[in-house]
């Protein structure tokens, strides 16, 4: 049963195309990895599935609704919740607040001291965002993506400039949550995507150029030559 | 939370500075001085006004020029209600907030679809035609001559005594202060917070931004058209000037001087601002110079305001104690 | 039905748009360039029509007066630019607005002070006053001039903007100021030259107006709400627009007076205030 199906979505910055007659489905309970190198669309696909950017053509629908048309607030409303590649939070709010904003959304206001504990934040629970170290960030807005109750959760970049044992915590988050709903991760660290996911969906150019089980990609000649060759 | 441990929240610099300024200004009248209750008037109404234009700029981070509409919306609707439909201060300073709740309605479907710079251009410009439109309805507004003799006496109040009009102002001021140190401590202080700390982020967490903002809009507007409403039943006239750009510009003086970012900032600042320029007004006809003056050194040299000297200062010396008085 | 009186209102509301544009199209440049709106745009057109009505009562040369007029009006823009803007490009948008709406409330004022609060005004230039009867309305050549000088205008800067290396940097620096300064055009030299054309267009049109209008206290406030209107409808950025906008708005507002003059300017601000609610970006905007 698919939960997110891309139909033939393009995105053009002036002259330039970043994401190319992009299709793809994702299933319920599948783990997918979108990689390739910078500058293959992976963000902007993301932006545009998300409706951080409007999508020049195509369509994008998620849980049985057509969502190409709705505003961003409406599609995490549904339950499709994203992260970003770049710490996105609200920096002079506590991580408390930044949390309860994220549970009164989805009211689950009830439910910010227990993710609050399962993430380990406890001893920055009043410490101002902008004042804790990165790892404790990404772990915040992982923790504001989970308060929203999401169905799909889509990660740009979850372990991006994190120290190794940051990386390895995260990990083991992950991997705890893709037990309980949809991930589609952005990342370059192959070491996490190999870990995590059942699936992986090579970009270059703003084309897919393949998509299947871990396994294959690690053999696929194509990718080798433009990807992991340069490893 | 306890009840007992919210009370416990609500005890500190904030409310304990609102409180005894309340408690400062409602004894004023007992010294029996008229000047100094004139004073004490304009500063209730002023900073009323300027923590109601707070709403949006220190909290959301939205900067109107026109804030005169909404002050100038209330004090006509006061003296127009009273003068041509039912002759009461008090049913006539409530009738405000329906007109306010419409008026910020459609300002904000004007306004708030834009980014901050249309924001800010386009209020002014609301503004601007709201005051030609006073000017220009003669038959309604009186034109540049305004509205005059709006009733003190009515039905249900009498406010005709200096000290009942001042009271009965000071009733008004202490609600609405705390009525917004309510929403500060509020879950829509922290959405509004949210607001003007990245905008950008709450459609990802689930909220409209354009709700949010009219919101906002809804609260300052209808504060500020509050603050023009009792503006007029102090002087029982009213003209076109309260919605000149140049008066919707005060509050945003005041909070500027006090520090926006501080809960009771534009209140210090309207403490400041209006015994000063009742003053400086007496003898120096262009003063307004010397407040453009004012302003551009502050937004040059000075953008915490007074408090945020004050909390820079307090944290040079390593007192910190001023980072409470934030919102 | 006798058709004068709306032929004069028309020729009014043409010379009017020009004087409009002239005061948009700075607006326009700088705000495409630097990003900042200015709201002591139109105290530079009253510094341009007051330094025009002190000159011209010194020299009583209208040319000399009129070149000094402008000339200082962009002096003056550039050492607002120098002494102000460069301060605050980095902060946020507010803080850039509040530094120019400071400015615009500090000329306000001190023009009350120089020049008092009446109004000002000198003749139209003798070789003018005369003109061409179309209709069996005369339209003094003075008119015509304004209407010429608007339209060369537009002319020159969309030539301008086209056809030379000033003019490509320019865009540049409108598409992508990070881009352009990585390139190697120097922004810092460009935002001040876009201040002082800005501010000495600006002069140029208030000097034009006075043989006109008369001109005090107000007016700078009337005519920058005007302006605003004028560039939003258009679209914030769009030259063309600006040009074709305020023509309209002139002759609208002209016309308007005829028929409501109870109500010109508000209904023609509804107007206004409708097509915003149609196209959020401006009938030239781009998305």
């Amino acid at each position: 049963m698919e939960i997110l199906k891309v139909e033939n979505v393009t995105k053009k910055f002036g002259g330039f195309v970043a994401v190319n007659n992009v299709s793809f489905t994702v299933n319920r309970g599948e783990t997918v990895a979108i990689i390739g190198p910078n500058g293959a669309g992976k963000t902007t696909l993301v932006n545009v599935i998300t409706k951080k950017l409007e999508p020049d053509e195509g369509r994008v629908f998620f849980d049985g609704f057509e969502i190409t048309r709705l505003p961003p607030h409406k599609i995490t409303k549904l339950g499709l919740v994203r992260t970003f590649q770049v710490v996105n939070l609200f920096p002079t709010l506590t991580v408390r607040e930044n949390m309860a904003l994220a549970g009164l959304s989805a009211g689950a206001t009830g439910e910010v001291r227990r993710v609050i504990e399962m993430l380990g934040l406890e001893e920055y629970t009043d410490r101002v965002v902008a004042k804790v170290p990165l790892g404790v960030q990404k772990l915040v807005e992982l923790g504001t993506s989970l308060l929203l109750k999401p169905k799909m959760l889509i990660l740009d970049e979850p372990v991006a400039g994190l120290g190794a044992e940051d990386r390895l915590n995260m990990v083991k988050v992950l991997s705890e949550l893709k037990k309980s709903l949809n991930l589609i991760i952005i990342e370059h660290d192959m070491d996490v995507v190999f870990a995590l996911v059942d699936r992986i969906i090579v970009m270059d150019k703003g084309r897919i150029i393949a998509d299947g089980r871990p396994e294959d990609i690690r053999e696929n000649k194509l990718v080798k030559e433009i990807y992991l060759g340069g490893e | 939370m306890s009840l007992s441990s919210r009370l416990k929240g609500l005890v500190n610099g904030n409310t304990v500075a609102l409180l005894l300024l309340i408690a400062f200004l409602a004894i004023i009248p007992l010294t029996g001085h008229r000047f100094y209750m004139y004073i004490a008037t304009l500063i209730m109404i002023m900073g009323m006004f300027a923590m109601g234009y707070n709403v949006l700029f220190g909290y959301v981070g939205l900067l109107s020029f026109g804030h005169g509409l909404f002050f100038g919306a209330g004090a006509y609707s006061t003296a127009l209600f009273t003068l041509k439909v039912y002759s009461d201060p008090l049913v006539g300073v409530l009738i405000t907030v329906p007109v306010a709740l419409l008026t910020s309605i459609i300002v904000g479907v004007l306004t708030l679809k834009h980014g901050k710079v249309y924001f800010a251009i386009l209020t002014l410009a609301l503004s601007m035609i709201f005051w030609s439109a006073l000017v220009k309805l003669r038959w309604l507004t009186g034109g540049t001559d305004g509205l005059v003799g709006i009733p003190k006496r009515g039905v249900f109040v009498d406010v005709s005594g200096p000290i009942v009009t001042y009271y009965f102002i000071l009733a008004f001021f202490a609600v609405i202060m705390l009525g917004l140190y309510i929403l500060n401590k509020s879950r829509y202080g922290l959405l509004l917070r949210a607001l003007g700390a990245n905008e950008d982020r709450l459609p990802f967490l689930g909220y409209s931004t354009f709700t949010l903002r009219m919101v906002a809009l809804t609260i300052s507007g209808t504060a500020s058209a509050l603050a023009g409403s009792l503006y007029a039943v102090f002087y029982s006239v009213v003209t076109p000037d309260v919605a000149y750009w140049t008066f919707g510009a005060e509050p945003l003086i005041m909070t500027l001087i006090g520090g926006p970012s501080y809960f009771l900032g534009p209140l210090i600042g309207a403490l400041i601002f209006v015994p000063l320029t009742t003053v400086v007004a007496r003898f120096a006809e262009y003063w307004m110079l010397l407040l453009g003056i004012a302003l551009l050194a502050v937004i040059l040299f000075f953008r915490g305001g007074l408090l945020g000297f004050l909390e820079s200062l307090s944290r040079e010396l390593k007192l910190g104690v001023y980072r409470r008085w934030r919102f | 039905m006798d058709l004068t009186p709306f032929l004069t209102q028309i020729f009014i509301g043409l010379y009017k748009g020009s004087l409009y544009w002239i005061l948009a199209l700075g607006l326009v440049l700088i705000f495409g360039v630097v990003r900042v709106i200015n709201f002591a745009h139109a105290t530079f057109y009253v510094t341009g029509s007051y330094m025009m009505y002190t000159f011209y009562m010194y020299t009583g040369n209208f040319i000399l007066s009129l070149t000094m007029a402008t000339l200082i009006a962009g002096a003056l823009g550039v050492a607002f630019e120098v002494a102000v803007i460069r301060r605050v490009y980095k902060l946020e948008t507010i803080y850039q607005l509040l530094a120019t709406f400071a400015i615009a409330l500090i000329f306000n004022e001190a023009q009350k002070l120089v020049w008092g609060k009446g109004v000002v005004y000198i003749p139209i230039p003798e070789a003018l006053r005369e003109g061409v009867s179309i209709g069996g309305v005369t339209l003094n050549y003075y008119m015509i001039l304004i209407m010429v000088i608007g339209l060369l205008l537009f002319i020159i800067v969309i030539l301008f903007m086209n056809n030379t290396i000033m003019g490509l940097r320019i865009r540049a620096v409108w598409r992508d100021p990070v881009m352009s300064e990585a390139l190697g055009v120097s922004t810092r030299l460009i935002y001040t030259l876009v201040f002082f054309v800005g501010a000495a267009l600006a002069g140029l049109g208030g000097a034009l107006t006075v043989p006109l209008i008369s001109v005090g206290p107000g007016l700078a406030d009337y005519l920058i709400v005007t302006a605003f209107i004028v560039v939003v409808i258009a679209g914030l950025g769009s030259i063309t627009g600006a040009y074709i906008i305020s023509v309209l708005v002139g002759v609208l507002s002209s016309i308007l007076v005829l028929i409501t003059p109870e109500l010109d300017i508000v209904i023609l601000y509804m107007i206004a205030a409708f097509i915003l609610l149609l196209r959020p970006q401006g009938l030239f905007g781009e998305r």
